[in-house]
């Protein structure tokens, strides 16, 4: 029996935009994040990832089934390697990161001076993710950042369960040292 | 070996020999805990929110490639149609048909052939040699005396059977006749050798242009 999601791909490959709509829904967020993570920029992870759900549209038709969120973080990863590769013979215009905006949590959960001090942490964290290498980036941010399985993200990333064993381990691991120069940086409670 | 361990990946005995580790290892164990506050601390990471939604106003033109681009008959037809395309053109360029034809498909090889019969039937003496001229061993390897020789002055070809009376005298100065057919065959290739050649090449043309196209979507759009 098919999911409602299954049927949702089907009518959208038939041409219904309107399902395709309620998919877009479902995955901008974690297109727009992955973008965001990639780049580092709030405005090119806006372009990105309405190109990267416009790509989406026009091959669905060409979809063969199984993971929909990994085909659609796909092609997300693809336009940004593209851009990112785009952006290396432009120094001038390396990546930068942006404060970028975040949900707040419901003041019962989380007070005011607690949502400051964790946006200022994610933004520390969004700057040190920035100088990992391309793949090591992608990979944390598929799996510790959007908590993807190990599968979902060779399937994204186009690379061996193996493969990403490995980038994920010294993406880790460089991260940690990056953070250990400049954890005076860091709120004393998030100190490594 | 940290990074599986924190995400639950290692088998019960890669995990023993990881626990066991870290309880006489200081600087390792130093080193998981770092390692594991890193992660932690990406995994509470919040999502970020974009200031507007993606919802498409009105559906972009989809590409008539879009449901053929992973197409494994596109790949098939196109590999397919390069073999064709290099086997004619290597027919073309050799000749290999051509010399075919003048072996054993054009008239004036098979009448030569079929004088050998006649003549060894009929040598010696005038006694006829009761033998077929199909029976093993005689078609593969045939006597020297069974082998006509053609000398100036004779005819080949047709035989002289009174009807059309016309063979292609050897007179020493023109070629022998099967050096003329492959000459002029070699020069004036046959009119469907030409068409095969055009067909097949356009059709290559077209397919691969079109595998290109799908790969450079496939690349980028996961097609």
């Amino acid at each position: 029996m098919a999911s409602y999601e299954d049927s949702l791909i089907q009518q959208s490959r038939d041409g219904d935009l309107d399902s395709f709509n309620q998919l877009v829904e479902k995955y901008q967020g974690q297109v727009y994040n992955l973008s965001l993570r990639m780049l580092g920029n709030p405005q090119d992870a806006e372009d990105l990832t309405q190109e990267t759900l416009v790509l989406g549209w026009k091959a669905l038709p060409g979809f063969k089934g199984g993971n929909f969120r990994a085909w659609i973080l796909r092609i997300a990863s693809n336009a940004c390697t593209d851009v990112l590769r785009s952006k290396k013979g432009r120094k001038a215009d390396s990546l930068e990161a942006v404060f970028p905006e975040y949900n707040p949590l419901p003041s019962e959960i989380e007070s005011p001076e607690d949502q400051v001090l964790r946006e200022e942490v994610a933004q520390f964290l969004h700057e040190q993710l920035l100088l990992l290498s391309e793949d090591q980036r992608l990979v944390v941010i598929l799996a510790d950042l959007q908590g993807l399985s190990y599968e979902e993200v060779a399937q994204i990333a186009n690379c061996s369960l193996g493969t990403v064993k490995s980038r994920l381990s010294r993406g880790r691991a460089n991260l940690r040292d990056l953070l250990l120069e400049h954890q005076e940086l860091l709120p004393t409670e998030f100190r490594l | 070996m940290f990074s599986p361990y924190l995400d639950g990946r290692l088998t019960s005995l890669e995990r023993d020999r990881v626990l066991y580790h870290i309880e006489i290892c200081g600087a390792c164990h130093r080193e998981l805990q770092s390692l594991e506050r890193t992660v932690n601390l990406l995994r509470r990471m919040p999502m970020a929110s974009a200031s507007r939604s993606f919802t498409l106003a009105e559906a972009p033109k989809r590409s008539v490639l879009a449901g053929i681009g992973n197409s494994v008959w596109l790949r098939a037809a196109t590999a397919a149609t390069v073999i064709v395309l290099c086997a004619v053109l290597a027919i073309d360029f050799t000749g290999a048909l051509d010399d075919q034809d003048s072996q054993s498909g054009s008239p004036v090889a098979t009448e030569a052939q079929e004088v050998v019969p006649t003549m060894s039937a009929e040598n010696g003496d005038g006694t006829t040699i009761a033998s077929s001229p199909l029976s093993p061993g005689e078609n593969d390897a045939p006597p020297a005396a069974t082998v006509p020789e053609v000398l100036p002055g004779t005819f080949i070809g047709a035989p002289d059977d009174g009807l059309s009376g016309k063979g292609i005298e050897q007179d020493g100065n023109a070629p022998p006749a099967a050096m003329q057919k492959s000459t002029d065959s070699s020069s004036h290739s046959p009119a469907w050798i030409r068409v095969a050649e055009i067909a097949s090449g356009s059709l290559t043309i077209g397919l691969v242009w079109a595998s290109l196209l799908a790969w450079q979507r496939r690349r980028r759009a996961v097609i």
